[in-house]
């Protein structure tokens, strides 16, 4: 006490402090935004009461899919691309899907049995861009990060390779597709809720003809998170579909179309 | 508790006759007896059979034999010289750090070794039955001869028998077995060891088979004893559990007015025969499924007894 | 009956077979212990003692004077009890080539399905420098055969050792009548007195040269098939695990100045990796059967980098870079994979959390032996003792097998000691018996512990996989448990 041993005070104290309270880890790749646990959990239900209300609003179905991928799912995921060859192949390139990547010119020269060519006709149909996928921000692991903006950047694919339309059902039925096919959780909650808004008739679709079709597809077909599309642009689309195992499915809008011709009873009959 | 023992049958034949059986020097078993001890004796050395628990006590004797006989050796003698003498420390070597208390026992136990090796021991074992105790005495390398002697022919024939089992015993002539009584072993045999382990109990005149044997021991020799003491205790273990409960006897084998207390035999030690020393006593007891194990005391219930001959 | 005994008696006398006190069945590492500890016990040192051994003890006898250049593949860990105990009552440790044992100080075991789920073992936590050392099982074996020659030299019953014998048959001198056909153990002491009480109850043992012993106490140090646990009749209970165990000796890319030994719980079995001296280190890799010959089999320039992959990456990896193994061995591409996922995990990490990198595997130095859990009813019967491998077999992963050996032959020789000074017969059960009732109770707990970790880690169910990580990361930060676990590990 004397020799004032207990009130020593280290003049480097105030250097030695550990990190602030409230402070953000570094990022672990360009763009990405380390978030804590709770702040997670604030993003998950902000973002699934928002996308139930605003379904429309991009920036709620994105923030729903990040913070419902939780690690483990995306482990998941990692775990199906590396035990494939061409998963692996996938995860060491790291190819991305952009209009730049893609010569959307070339694609509209191939013949129309090819995947190239479904895809642009698709983008061209639905008015959409490679472009439109917003960059993963919130996941911390960087390959983890990689694999859902890939799962992303395919998307389109999936739906070209079906043929169903962005409008709400066929984006239901792919989700639902891609949900037995890869696991991610918010391609089911997706799935589950999002019928809640729609009217009669397209729920009537919806569980009598796309429902089973996505369950039998998703289930049965190798996982589609390991194609590399960019290197099978030129395959025949029948032959790649017999090879994954996934049906085509009904057209969408061409249901739609004839159902709004044909008068009530024959309605019923159609379905 | 008393075990059925090689002492228990001579015992139990030693009370019927025990009128006539130090007066007569001659002992006689009934046919019945005899009967008995060639069942007994055919199950002697079945060490998990009836006789399990003598088997048992037996390691527990020779503990007492062996150990007091090695801690009293005198390891420096007046006219050793001081530089070969064996460090004995005048406190507990506890004290000390492991190593050097390791290095000091083991040297004294290295000219315990020696001082035993030196010494080829006379033993004479009064009540030998089978001969559990004459057999270990005799694998004993510092033992010289062991003469065991007991008043059953059946046992001594059962221990004349079990001696061929080992070639040490059968081929080093270490072991004798005779048909006699204490009193009539000649004057002139004089022993280092004589032990009487499960005897006195049953005995009229204990005092007189002490003195007999007494008689026979050299100076320096050693007398080892086994007996109960008269309490409670005593009763409970050999009498209510030992032949009632658990009939690991025969009912009747012990008689409570006959167990004789360890102050008793030291009172009459030291006012009889100012030639002996009491030098050890400990007490003991049976536990099942463990085997027997010195108590603390041996004022109470079984115990063991060095006496030995100091002029 | 009794005429059947007189008939085999008297072929007994035609043959003559020698008579010894002991006879020991097997010169491993715990035989030839029980043979050097009889032989410098003071108590037990004029018994006269053989020991038989089926192979050649050749190498044994030259590794002395002509050490093998390259370790062998068949690396022990001792604890700090078996070295004392070879210090102090075997008396071996002096020859003991210390240039081949590396001591550990610590000791890490982790997860595969979760790097962080990991658990180290600190000597300083026992007070000791020492957690366990790493010893070549022949160096083991020529220290006890310099000192059982050492010891030979000044005794007067030296002991002899017999090699390239092999044991044909053991038989009883006593035929038992209703209790053999009845498939009873066999109890030499029950012998109906008035005939067979005077011949001798001892277990003949008729050897490939021709002769035969007659021992007052037959020990079994003869390996999990003993055939002398066979002859008494004692029933040994356990299973196999359907793994094998891989061994090999490799080579580090540089050596490792932490003395720290280093295990990984995969799914199909825990990999340890163990630093000798220098850059040398063995590993001893629990594997499922194909996995194991597909070890033997993998080219070996590309061995090393599979073991380093085992060491780091995940399950998935390993299973994909198996089955390019597995069409074709020698497959160079796994090298990339390998590099390419090494390069995903920090460096930082690589340095601290991981052992070293392997460089090289020394050749023909792969090795495999089936895993399994044995333990005997009961080490003894009337003139036989069982110790080692032919008592209990054990899961290599807590490298507890020789040490229990040695534990076997301590307190087999505290029970002859003990009886040898009560002057009992040593092959009496009166003195065998507390060898079993000290020795059995904590091999059986030992061989329990090993059991259900091989069990917890060989699941990659993702409950038990989480369950078992916040077992091992609570376990790791228990001070005091982990205090105890150490301590029973190693013995003290």
């Amino acid at each position: 006490m004397e020799s004032g041993k207990l009130h020593y005070k280290d003049v480097n104290s105030t250097f030695n402090v550990d990190k602030p309270y409230k402070s953000r880890s570094k990022p672990n790749y360009p763009g990405h935004v380390p978030l804590n646990a709770f702040e997670k959990l604030l993003m998950m239900a902000g973002s699934s009461i928002g996308s139930y209300l605003h379904p429309e609003r991009n920036e709620f179905i994105v923030g729903l899919g990040e913070s419902t991928a939780f690690t483990p799912v995306l482990r998941r995921l990692q775990r199906q691309m590396l035990s494939d060859p061409v998963g692996r192949q996938i995860l060491r390139e790291r190819p991305r899907i952009t209009s730049e990547s893609l010569d959307l010119d070339y694609l509209r020269l191939l013949p129309k049995n090819t995947i190239g060519s479904a895809y642009i006709q698709w983008l061209d149909r639905e008015g959409v861009s490679p472009d439109t996928r917003v960059p993963v921000r919130y996941i911390d692991d960087e390959e983890l990060a990689y694999i859902y903006q890939r799962y992303r950047e395919c998307h389109d694919f999936y739906h070209a390779i079906t043929g169903l339309p962005i409008i709400i059902e066929g984006e239901i039925a792919v989700k639902v597709l891609e949900f037995t096919n890869i696991g991610i959780p918010m391609l089911g909650l997706g799935g589950l809720f999002a019928p809640l808004r729609l009217r009669p008739k397209q729920r009537e679709r919806l569980y009598g003809i796309y429902y089973p079709w996505a369950f039998k597809s998703g289930l049965n077909s190798k996982p589609l998170i390991n194609v590399y599309w960019e290197k099978i642009l030129e395959q025949d689309i029948n032959e790649f579909r017999r090879d994954m195992g996934i049906e085509q499915p009904p057209d969408l809008r061409e249901l739609r179309r004839k159902q709004k011709k044909l008068p009530e009873p024959e309605r019923e009959n159609a379905n | 508790m008393r075990p059925v023992t090689a002492t228990a049958a001579f015992s139990r034949l030693a009370r019927q006759v025990q009128g006539r059986r130090w007066a007569s020097k001659l002992t006689t078993a009934s046919e019945d007896e005899l009967k008995h001890f060639n069942a007994l004796a055919s199950t002697w050395w079945d060490v998990n059979g009836p006789q399990r628990i003598l088997h048992k006590m037996n390691l527990l004797r020779m503990d007492f034999i062996v150990d007091t006989i090695r801690t009293n050796l005198q390891l420096n003698s007046k006219d050793t010289p001081e530089e070969e003498s064996i460090y004995i420390p005048p406190y507990n070597l506890d004290l000390l750090p492991r190593p050097i208390r390791l290095r000091i026992v083991d040297e004294q136990e290295l000219k315990r070794d020696e001082l035993l090796d030196e010494s080829k021991l006379q033993v004479l074992d009064v009540g030998c039955g089978g001969g559990i105790l004459a057999e270990s005495m005799a694998r004993l390398k510092y033992v010289d001869h062991v003469k065991g002697i007991d008043l059953s022919p059946d046992v001594i024939e059962a221990a004349k028998l079990h001696m061929k089992k080992d070639p040490i015993l059968r081929d080093q002539g270490k072991i004798s077995y005779e048909l006699q009584a204490i009193e009539d072993v000649k004057d002139t045999e004089k022993y280092d060891v004589i032990t009487m382990f499960e005897m006195l109990e049953h005995v009229k005149y204990p005092a007189q088979v002490l003195s007999a044997a007494m008689d026979h021991l050299e100076v320096g020799g050693w007398l080892f004893l086994s007996t109960i003491n008269r309490d409670p205790i005593s009763w409970f273990t050999t009498i209510f559990m030992g032949e009632h409960i658990l009939r690991i006897v025969p009912v009747g084998t012990h008689n409570v007015e006959k167990y004789i207390n360890e102050y008793e035999i030291s009172d009459w030690v030291k006012t009889n025969r100012p030639d002996f020393v009491v030098t050890d006593s400990k007490g003991c007891i049976y536990l099942p499924a463990y085997g027997w194990k010195f108590t603390e005391t041996a004022l109470v219930g079984n115990y063991f007894m060095a006496i030995r001959r100091v002029k | 009956m009794w005429k059947a005994v007189r008939t085999l008696t008297s072929r007994a006398t035609t043959s003559q077979p020698r008579l010894r006190d002991v006879v020991i069945i097997g010169g491993g590492p715990a035989g030839l212990s029980l043979l050097a500890a009889l032989k410098s016990s003071r108590v037990t040192r004029d018994l006269q003692c053989t020991l038989v051994e089926g192979g050649s003890l050749a190498s044994v006898q030259n590794f002395a004077s002509n050490p093998p250049e390259e370790y062998t593949n068949r690396v022990v860990s001792l604890t700090p009890k078996t070295i004392e105990f070879m210090q102090e009552k075997i008396g071996n440790w002096a020859y003991i080539n210390e240039e081949r044992v590396k001591v550990y100080d610590s000791i890490v075991a982790y997860d595969s399905q979760d790097s962080d789920s990991r658990i180290s073992f600190d000597a300083s936590a026992i007070g000791t420098g020492t957690l366990a050392a790493m010893c070549e099982n022949i160096n083991i074996q020529a220290s006890l055969w310099e000192r059982i020659q050492e010891l030979n030299m000044t005794s007067d019953v030296p002991a002899e050792i017999m090699d390239n014998v092999k044991v044909e048959k053991i038989q009883s001198p006593v035929e038992f009548s209703a209790s053999e056909a009845l498939d009873e153990l066999p109890d030499l002491l029950e012998v109906d007195p008035t005939d067979g009480m005077s011949e001798l109850d001892w277990p003949i043992i008729h050897l490939s040269n021709g002769e035969s012993l007659q021992a007052r106490l037959l020990v079994g140090a003869d390996g999990y098939n003993s055939p002398a646990r066979k002859f008494a009749g004692i029933q040994s209970r356990g299973w196999m695990y359907d793994r094998f165990g891989v061994v090999a000796t490799i080579k580090l890319c540089y050596e490792d100045y932490r003395s720290i030994g280093w295990q990984r719980f995969l799914t199909t079995g825990p990999l340890a990796i163990l630093p000798l001296r220098d850059d040398n280190a063995t590993i001893v890799w629990s594997s499922t059967p194909e996995l194991s010959q597909l070890l033997l089999k993998v080219d070996p320039e590309i061995f090393p980098h599979l073991v380093n992959a085992a060491m780091t990456l995940e399950e998935v990896d390993l299973n994909y870079i198996y089955k390019l193994l597995e069409v074709d061995p020698s497959d160079k591409s796994v090298l990339g994979e390998i590099e390419w996922r090494l390069s995903k995990i920090k460096l930082l990490e690589l340095d601290s959390k991981y052992p070293l990198p392997v460089r090289e595997l020394v050749e023909g130095s792969r090795a495999r032996f089936p895993l399994k859990m044995s333990h005997a009813d009961t080490y003894v019967a009337p003139r036989v003792a069982l110790i080692g491998d032919a008592a209990h077999t054990i899961h290599p992963l807590a490298g507890q097998g020789l040490n229990m050996g040695q534990t076997d032959v301590a307190h087999l020789m505290a029970a002859l000691e003990k009886g040898a000074k009560r002057g009992m017969d040593v092959g009496s059960t009166l003195v065998l018996e507390e060898y079993y009732a000290n020795a059995w109770p904590g091999n059986h707990v030992l061989l329990g512990v090993c059991d259900k970790l091989h069990k917890i880690f060989s699941t990659d169910f993702t409950p038990l996989v989480y369950l078992r990580g916040f077992g091992m990361k609570t376990l790791n930060s228990l001070g005091v448990v982990k205090d105890l676990m150490i301590k029973l590990v190693s013995g003290n």
